[in-house]
């Protein structure tokens, strides 16, 4: 209907426009379209206006009505409901990673992920900051980079709570609130590569 | 939801890392620093590879600020060794090291470092003038520079005139205007939004890589460790883990 | 955070006008080294002051049981009171100096009743303990200083077989051979001029950090300068030329009566101070010309840095500068008028030759005094940029190049104003004194000594080493304050505060 909006287009034009206009969604089937249309007209949201008859079958070109006008407009007037859904697998995986695991267990897993998490966040860097870049990708390459963020500022939250949980239940010293779970001192990998 | 907006872009390939095979420019051999006595740097050892953009991120007080600081040579370290170009600059007097600042480095921090009474042109143009370089072709060398990153227009002004985002732009200007083969950025983007942040790190990269300069940027936030090749994580004064 | 704590503490407990003295005091000391440093600078200008007003006031109560003193000026009551205003003037330096000692470690303070501002104090009161602080530490330096001048006296209190002056009762004077004192350190001053004295160092010194706190508002955002306004040229060449134009007339004027006059010798010091002003404004507007010219010029990084500080600041070092040229013209004014009553010694009668030795050293300590104001000025100058100055060091630029820009900055200005108040210093003293002398000299040989004219020299030598020493000493004073650059390039500077 917002693709209505803008003008009447029939069938064909709708799924041109809305692949031209959403290029990183899945591309729609055209039964998709019609079958939508279809109910939309039985809601009274759009009307048929005219019949081209242009080399081959007729093609109906569609009218937004100002039913389906005020349709929209209520639509776009809602907020969408935030939705933090916690049975998302990486914080499932994390907590028990953290809870259940040893600590060396518990620190590769975090590292490891957090290296996953930033080489899927190069990736959306070099897109968004090349120049042929449309602005809807870069909406979601932006998009993408703050939730990667958030789990990753999840993740070194989640480590510390862990840490001054294990702390205050073992009485251990050794484990203040300073030092944090790491796997070892200074790292021989840099060294062997010399 | 996430999962629609995911599909909204193609899948990642994997990425190889030019700099893999590149020769080291900078390396830090088991460096150690204190601030008198509260230990900074405990041990840290790590290679930096000509070309590469190497992001060091951290807790605050981790100590990822030391490091850059004696990686620049800014601060001598107490043990260890830091190592460019053959030299070991962690031994070189202030004088030697501060000539290699001006000369081999650039270094950029999170507010405060060009000098409020010189215009634009003449902060660029500084570290030129201090090696000897005539007004003339100095100005000239900083105007180049200051186009690069399109702030060609603030020439002639002051930097209590722009907004942090333009200052933050010619503070990149002047480090690279020696053609460094290393630029050091301390938080670039801290003090700024996220579009004039971006605007800072784009440009920096892509002058950085055009001129084939090493970029090590210290942070502690992802979104702007994401525009590195690689990151190194400090903690406590010690790496934590370094892969690519 | 202490200070927040502070405020929050005592809110709870004062009335709801707000927090009391007490609470505004401790929050204004609570900073540390700095704020320590500020009040014992404090007190020790008051203390300077009060022993010199108090060696004045001794001068001031010569009584008949005291003396005989070896010098005429102390002896003759008529010549007492240049005495005594040399002394008033010598004050003024070190007032000067007593105000700018506010401004040590003032940042920090600022910052602090700043926030204190956002507790809900008003300007006035902020500023009324900056006031207070000042009182307090100038009460304690000026009872101090009462202290030491009658203790030091003790020792001074020589007396030696030399030439006095008697005054005989017909109005005559008479030479006489006897047991005479250099400095009247037998004179006992009433304790209600001492006890005057001091509250008005104490008053003078409250007064003065409130002048100079004047210029800066202390806002809840931290304290904003008010915008330093463009040095007027015209006015401060027209101040200067009526200044010294004023003194010159008032010398015509002074020499036709007379005695030395006091009010008269207020005037003067009026004139003194719009020909300062003159001074002042025209060495910044100068400052600003000479960096307006050179800086689009120059490729010296040092230079550069220089002539764009002079330009955005020309007014920075203008304060210390004002007691620095009220030394130097009341310098050049003694040093001329020295020419004019040296040729009245008969050649075995040194008297004016001793009198001006001791006004001499005098001058000596207002000078040092004053270039001490420079140095409490550049400290704070440096320390205000050290963020700027440590970024500097960062990036690689040498220090020798950061310590030439501080020094060519503030000396630069320096040097004309200097030679300009010399040259006023000296002109107003040959008009009060006048150009040539009329002396009776007996020839050797003949019988009667006979009137002789006299040109007055103008003392090239001595106002060169008048204005070459003061330079130098600035110079000197400038480069101690560069001391302070190795602390402020640290790199922990480069996440301080503003």
């Amino acid at each position: 209907m917002g693709l209505l909006a803008a003008g009447d287009h029939h069938g064909y034009d709708l799924k041109r426009e809305h692949d031209e206009r959403f290029a990183g969604a899945r591309p729609l089937a055209f039964g998709q379209v019609y079958a939508t249309l279809d109910r939309l007209k039985k809601k009274s949201w759009v009307a048929p206006v005219e019949v081209e008859r242009v080399d081959g079958p007729d093609r109906t070109v569609f009218r937004l009505t100002p039913e389906g006008r005020a349709e929209l407009d209520s639509w776009l007037s809602q907020i969408e409901e935030p939705a933090p859904h916690v049975s998302n697998p990486l914080a499932v995986k994390a907590t028990i990673a953290l809870l259940v695991g040893d600590r060396e267990q518990a620190a590769c897993y975090l590292s490891e992920q957090r290296a996953a998490h930033l080489e899927r966040m190069r990736h959306y860097t070099r897109l968004k900051t090349e120049p042929e870049t449309s602005l809807p990708e870069v909406l979601s390459a932006d998009y993408a980079l703050a939730h990667l963020d958030a789990d990753l500022q999840w993740l070194d939250l989640a480590l510390e709570r862990i840490t001054a949980f294990h702390a205050a239940v073992t009485g251990d010293r050794a484990l203040s609130a300073d030092t944090t779970i790491n796997p070892s001192s200074s790292i021989p990998m840099t060294d062997n590569q010399k | 939801m996430s999962e629609d907006m995911n599909n909204l872009i193609p899948s990642p390939e994997v990425h190889e890392t030019d700099g893999r095979s590149a020769p080291t420019v900078l390396t830090a051999r088991s460096v150690v620093y204190s601030y008198g006595n509260t230990p900074a740097l405990r041990g840290v050892s790590m290679d930096l590879r000509r070309g590469e953009i190497l992001a060091v991120t951290g807790p605050s007080g981790s100590g990822k600020s030391t490091l850059m600081l004696c990686l620049a040579g800014i601060l001598a370290a107490d043990a260890g060794d830091v190592t460019y170009d053959g030299r070991r600059i962690s031994e070189e007097d202030e004088a030697q090291r501060s000539k290699l600042r001006r000369t081999d480095f650039g270094v950029l921090f999170q507010f405060g470092q060009l000098v409020p009474e010189l215009t634009a042109a003449e902060n660029v143009a500084l570290p030129l003038l201090l090696g000897g370089t005539k007004r003339a072709a100095a100005i000239t060398a900083a105007t180049t520079w200051l186009d690069r990153f399109g702030v060609a227009d603030l020439a002639g002004s002051r930097p209590p005139e722009m907004s942090g985002g333009q200052g933050q732009r010619v503070a990149t200007a002047r480090a690279m205007v020696t053609e460094p083969s290393v630029l050091f950025a301390d938080e670039p983007t801290g003090a700024l939004d996220a579009l004039s942040g971006e605007q800072v790190m784009t440009q920096m990269v892509r002058v950085a890589r055009d001129a084939g300069t090493s970029v090590v940027i210290i942070t502690h936030d992802a979104k702007v460790a994401a525009y590195g090749d690689r990151e190194i994580v400090v903690r406590d004064g010690m790496i934590e883990a370094s892969r690519s | 955070m202490n200070a927040a704590a502070t405020i929050a503490a005592e809110s709870d407990v004062v009335e709801s006008d707000g927090p009391g003295i007490m609470a505004l005091l401790r929050l204004a000391a609570s900073g540390g080294r700095s704020d320590r440093l500020r009040i014992a600078l404090t007190a020790v200008g008051a203390a300077a002051a009060t022993v010199i007003l108090l060696a004045g006031a001794a001068v001031a109560f010569i009584s008949d049981g005291d003396g005989p003193y070896a010098l005429d000026v102390l002896d003759q009551p008529g010549l007492r009171p240049g005495v005594m205003i040399s002394m008033l003037m010598l004050c003024v330096p070190v007032l000067v100096f007593v105000g700018l000692c506010t401004r040590v470690g003032a940042p920090a303070r600022d910052r602090r009743l700043a926030m204190f501002r956002m507790a809900g104090a008003t300007p006035s009161e902020t500023t009324r303990i900056a006031a207070y602080e000042t009182g307090i530490a100038a009460l304690i330096g000026s009872v101090l200083g009462t202290i030491v001048f009658h203790v030091g006296r003790l020792p001074l209190d020589s007396t030696r077989f030399g030439e006095y002056t008697e005054q005989l009762g017909n109005g005559n004077t008479q030479a006489k051979d006897g047991q005479v004192r250099l400095l009247p350190t037998d004179v006992s001053i009433p304790i209600w001029a001492v006890v005057g004295l001091v509250a008005l160092i104490t008053i003078g010194s409250t007064v003065a950090s409130s002048l100079a706190l004047r210029k800066i508002r202390i806002s809840p955002f931290g304290v904003t300068r008010t915008a330093p306004p463009k040095p007027p040229r015209r006015s401060a060449a027209l101040m200067f030329v009526v200044g010294t134009g004023g003194l010159v007339a008032l010398g015509i004027v002074a020499r036709s009566s007379e005695e030395i006059n006091l009010v008269l010798a207020l005037v003067a010091f009026v004139l003194f101070v719009v020909c300062v002003a003159g001074l002042l404004t025209g060495s910044a507007a100068i400052s600003a010309s000479v960096g307006g010219f050179l800086a689009p010029r120059v490729g010296r990084p040092d230079l550069l840095i220089a002539s764009r500080r002079m330009i955005a600041a020309p007014y920075t070092s203008s304060k210390a500068t004002a007691s620095v040229l009220l030394a130097v013209i009341f310098g050049a004014a003694i040093q001329a008028t020295r020419s004019n009553f040296v040729l009245l010694d008969d050649g075995f009668d040194s008297f004016y030759a001793d009198t001006f030795q001791l006004l001499d050293g005098v001058l000596i300590v207002a000078v040092v005094l004053a270039t001490a104001n420079l140095l409490v000025t550049n400290a704070e100058a440096i320390v205000e940029r050290r963020r700027t100055l440590a970024a500097l060091t960062a990036s690689g630029t040498p220090k020798p190049v950061l310590a030439r820009a501080v020094l060519m900055e503030t000396l630069v200005p320096l040097v004309p104003s200097v030679l300009l108040a010399a040259t006023a210093g000296v002109l107003a003293a040959r008009s009060f004194f006048g150009t040539s002398v009329e002396t009776s000299v007996l020839a050797e040989g003949a019988r009667e000594s006979e009137m002789v004219t006299f040109a007055v020299p103008i003392p090239w030598e001595r106002l060169a080493v008048l204005t070459g020493g003061t330079i130098a000493i600035s110079m000197a004073i400038t480069a101690l304050s560069l001391v302070l650059l190795g602390r402020s390039t640290r790199p922990s500077e480069l996440r301080a505060a503003a």
